[in-house]
């Protein structure tokens, strides 16, 4: 069995009076792709949010490589954030004004990089991602698929341990969304980077490792790390 | 319609938070556009107020408006002169009522009797804080009464009424005392003489105050224009008309307008007492002076909210909202060059024109084309302001570093046109100000130069002369074509006027109290010029005035800005005039020691007590004589040019940060519409800390870069403008109060800008992210 890089241990997290998690437990090994699934409402991306470290459960415990991240201050969660975790979400993370490349630089010059050097990292991913050609326009000048897989390409410049995807392909057609999944799986298999998706469409669960079911703020069908191997 | 308007209301109000924060942001924006634009309006009327209340100052054997009727009151003799006191003003009147009808000015219930002084509050209060020596003694008498607040303009005003008895006070018809008999005091307002070129420099100034304050209300009103398109989309959607959804749009715009306009009426009238202490002629006001017209009030209450809504309806009318989404009707143009070629004429032009005007002698002309070759210059400027932010917005972007810088410049080149909307009003002001104050201050520095040759540390008087009856030539013909139809130059032998002095004993009295004031160092005795022929022939050849000519022993004269010499020379004094003539006459000590004496100066270490106890002393021994130092004469030849230094400094800073308010609204604005993107950064691990040095550069840069190319602009203009004059005056760089309006006024901007911060942590907070 291989050791959980990141686990989420009786996870509870109201919003309000409104519970959107009761005691949820997950756990991802190093390198292993997650699917969340559920319907809509049934907690899945405040359980992503909550393993991020984006918020702090009302009760439970998140663990991330050995650290009880849940109990950080908000400076090092974010510092966190920046360093070891990789975010795509459904549309709108791409600065409009930036040209793409510069998008897919940003985690590094954010980071204080210089910027010849986070141009030049920046650069390989245009091509793994079958995005040459694109560097120079603006996220209003690319296609949806393209500008998702630019967003890609920023979660993962800064080779993060763990990438969080929520609803990735949520505003695209089935086309291109499975090449964005297929480019995201090969990305993270090649890095051996930890990926946690959340999705309601079974396409694109079926590229995870393993699957859980959100329902009712509650983690069910969870098989154990490395069982199905 | 009530239904469309109820709906309206609610979508604005009950919108989240976000809605709101965008319904205060406009708010406050429209609330500071009003109170500025009232405190605009009440400036006119509290200069008004000043010259209302010194309208008795102007009192004179003709009154223009008599307060009384001449026919049914005394003879009241009469002096105005105008003392100093540490740089301030001393307004003083030296009084005698003949009868118990004597008219009496406003502020007085009864005249002061011999002996008595009736004083201002502020003078009341400066007199019980300074050593009697160097102030309260100038007033021979007790202080029987306070001055009312109908004679002063100012609640800073130094004034004084002296009474005395018969025979203290003696109206010398033609001399030149200023002593008058008059039988009314004047309730004219002061008129100001206010050149062709002084009204254009206000109308330019109203104008550069006014396109700020009004491109602050269009900016404040489309703030998150993108995110109330979204909204009138849906609206749309659910089967809004265009019209509908144009109603919808007004009503919010109103909303805030109406909230705007309430807030600032109250902020003004909060104000107003702080107001009343900018001194913009000057002189502080009264509060109360500070009448706000109904018509001003009406204007910005209904101008303000008519304003918003149309700027509401303009920016509504460039997109078109369908029921999928707002389009844009106009995608943002591309910045053109071909402006700058505009600025150029206007640049060539100007100088052309100040050219011109120094030689034409067409005044209203001159000033109306150098006023025309601005208004060319304003235009390239603002037109060519997108096309030079696009080209800075490059180069910054090709060169920075790190995030923040870079990011900035994107957005800046993404809608140059929009950025500089922004900062246009800067690029105005600044330039207008720059360019006034670069201006004045080479004009005062000639000034100094040119005047007053005076040390700075003397202190002196000379007693006055008859009217002067001048003979132009020393042939004594009235030749000279400027002075043929003056009825002061009449044809005869060149005369002097005739002049007060004092004998040998009142002179050594003099002499023996000013040695003893702590701080004097010497004292100078001025004679009268002899009125020898041969002698005032040679004055007059020698190229010197006879108005008033005093002479003083060379050894002496180094004080009063003569060349060293032999003998005596001859020294023009006269009210605020001490200037050398170059001339010496060839006499001995003796033969000078035996004129009258007519001038004496005090020569101090510089020290405010002991200019002022030196001040003192020579009113009491030369009384009715005007007392003056360098300092005095500057400012009497400078104060037109100090005030609009003054204001336009004044102006500089308040425009400043009132762009500084336009700018805080569009980073507002921009971080409202950039909610999603930003909270995103925010939740992939970006620091608040370096969202907000980012959104802070966006704003900082195109401020402090527009600023100082303004000020470069604005002075290199000012010594194109000096260099084209045919006074060769050089071009002197603003002094230390044009620097503090600059930085000060672009910190103050910055500073409104970091205020609009806190709602960037508050839009992008990690759990606002979810609800996307």
């Amino acid at each position: 069995m291989r050791k959980p890089l990141l686990a989420g241990r009786g996870i509870t997290r109201s919003f309000g009076a409104t519970p959107a998690l009761r005691g949820a437990d997950v756990e991802v090994a190093t390198g292993e792709i997650l699917a969340i699934m559920g319907p809509s409402g049934s907690g899945k991306s405040t359980l992503l949010h909550c393993l991020a470290g984006i918020l702090t459960p009302d009760e439970g415990e998140v663990w991330f490589d050995g650290t009880r991240i849940d109990r950080l201050r908000d400076r090092a969660r974010t510092e966190l954030r920046r360093r070891r975790f990789g975010f795509v979400f459904q549309f709108g993370q791409l600065v409009p004004e930036l040209p793409a490349i510069e998008n897919v630089a940003l985690p590094l010059l954010l980071e204080g990089r210089p910027r010849a050097a986070a141009l030049a990292a920046a650069v390989p991913w245009f091509e793994r991602l079958r995005l040459a050609g694109l560097e120079r326009r603006r996220p209003g000048q690319l296609s949806g698929g393209e500008a998702q897989r630019v967003a890609m390409a920023r979660a993962l410049v800064s080779e993060p341990d763990v990438v969080f995807a929520d609803e990735p392909t949520g505003s695209l057609d089935s086309l291109a969304g499975e090449l964005v999944m297929d480019l995201l799986v090969d990305s993270a298999r090649a890095q051996g980077t930890t990926v946690v998706v959340v999705t309601h469409e079974p396409r694109v669960a079926a590229y995870a490792d393993r699957e859980v079911v959100v329902r009712d703020g509650r983690v069910l069908d969870m098989a154990p790390v490395g069982g199905p191997e | 319609m009530i239904r469309l308007l109820r709906l309206s209301g609610r979508l604005t109000a009950g919108g989240g938070r976000e809605s709101v924060i965008r319904l205060v942001l406009t708010g406050l924006g429209l609330a500071v556009a009003v109170t500025l634009l009232l405190s605009a309006a009440v400036l006119l009327p509290a200069l008004h107020a000043h010259d209302v209340a010194r309208a008795w100052t102007e009192t004179g054997p003709e009154p223009r408006q008599p307060a009384q009727d001449p026919a049914t009151t005394d003879p009241l003799v009469w002096q105005l002169t105008t003392d100093r006191f540490d740089g301030r003003d001393l307004i003083r009147v030296d009084l005698h009522a003949t009868g118990p009808d004597a008219p009496a000015p406003p502020g007085l219930d009864a005249l002061p009797g011999p002996g008595e002084v009736a004083v201002s509050p502020a003078l009341r209060a400066l007199m019980a804080e300074t050593e009697p020596a160097l102030l309260a003694d100038r007033f021979p008498g007790e202080v029987t009464a306070t001055v009312g607040r109908e004679a002063l303009a100012s609640p800073d005003d130094l004034v004084a009424f002296v009474g005395h008895g018969p025979g203290e006070l003696v109206d010398r018809e033609g001399f030149a005392d200023g002593i008058v008999t008059v039988r009314a005091i004047e309730a004219a307002p002061v008129t100001r003489g206010v050149s062709e070129a002084m009204r254009i420099v206000l109308v330019v100034g109203a104008l550069g105050l006014l396109v700020p304050v009004v491109s602050f209300v269009g900016t404040a009103t489309r703030l998150a224009a993108a995110r109330r398109e979204q909204r009138l989309a849906a609206l749309r959607l659910a089967g809004a008309t265009t019209g509908q959804v144009g109603w919808v749009a007004a009503v919010e715009a109103g909303l805030a307008a109406v909230g705007g306009v309430a807030l600032g009426f109250a902020a003004f009238f909060a104000l107003r007492p702080r107001l009343a202490e900018i001194p913009f002629d000057g002189y502080a006001s009264f509060p109360s002076d500070l009448r706000l017209s109904v018509r001003a009030a009406l204007a910005v209450g209904l101008g303000v909210p008519v304003l918003s809504v149309a700027a509401a309806l303009v920016s509504l009318g460039r997109i078109r909202i369908s029921p999928l989404g707002a389009a844009r009707r106009t995608a943002p143009r591309r910045a053109r060059a071909w402006p700058l070629l505009v600025m150029a004429v206007g640049i060539v032009a100007l100088g052309g024109a100040s050219l011109w005007a120094s030689r034409s002698t067409a005044e209203t002309a001159e000033t109306w084309v150098v006023a025309g070759a601005f208004l060319v210059l304003f235009l390239g400027m603002v037109l060519s302001g997108p096309w030079l932010t696009a080209a800075v917005a490059r180069g910054v972007g090709r060169f920075a570093r790190r995030a923040p810088a870079l990011l900035a410049a994107r957005r800046l080149e993404d809608n140059p046109a929009a950025g500089f909307r922004a900062i246009s009003s800067i690029v105005l002001a600044v330039f207008v100000g720059s360019m006034f104050s670069g201006i004045a201050t080479s004009i005062l520095a000639g000034e100094g130069g040119a005047r007053a040759e005076l040390q700075p540390d003397v202190v002196v008087t000379s007693t006055p002369t008859d009217d002067g009856v001048v003979v132009t030539g020393a042939d004594g013909n009235a030749d000279d074509a400027d002075d043929a139809g003056d009825p002061d130059v009449r044809p005869g032998r060149a005369a002097l006027p005739v002049r007060d002095g004092l004998d040998a004993a009142a002179t050594g009295r003099l002499v023996d109290r000013l040695q003893a004031v702590d701080g004097v160092t010497g004292v100078v005795v001025g004679h009268a010029f002899p009125d020898d022929p041969s002698l005032v022939d040679a004055l007059v050849r020698a190229g010197g005035e006879l108005t008033a000519p005093v002479l003083v022993p060379c050894a002496d004269a180094a004080v009063l800005g003569a060349e060293p010499c032999e003998g005596a020379t001859a020294v023009t004094m006269w009210d605020t005039v001490v200037d050398p003539t170059g001339f010496v006459a060839p006499l001995s000590a003796g033969e000078l020691a035996d004129l009258p004496v007519v001038a004496v100066g005090a020569v101090t270490d510089g020290s405010t007590a002991a200019i002022e106890e030196a001040r003192t002393v020579l009113q009491s021994g030369m009384p009715r004589a005007p007392v003056v130092t360098r300092a005095d004469i500057d400012a009497e030849h400078q104060r037109v040019l100090r005030t609009v230094q003054r204001v336009s400094n004044l102006g500089l800073a308040v425009v400043l940060v009132v762009a500084g308010c336009s700018l805080a609204v569009a980073v507002a604005g921009s971080i409202v519409e950039r909610k999603q993107p930003l909270a995103l950064l925010r939740l992939s691990g970006v620091r608040l800390a370096d969202l907000r040095r980012m959104v802070l550069a966006e704003a900082a840069a195109p401020l402090v870069v527009v600023a100082a190319a303004s000020v470069v602009m604005g002075l290199g203009v000012a010594a194109l403008v000096l260099a084209s004059g045919n006074d060769d005056r050089p071009f002197v760089l603003p002094g230390l109060g044009y620097w503090l309006a600059v930085v000060g006024g672009v910190a103050l901007a910055l500073g409104v800008v970091m205020a609009t911060l806190p709602i960037l942590s508050r839009l992008t907070a990690l759990d606002t992210a979810r609800f996307e």
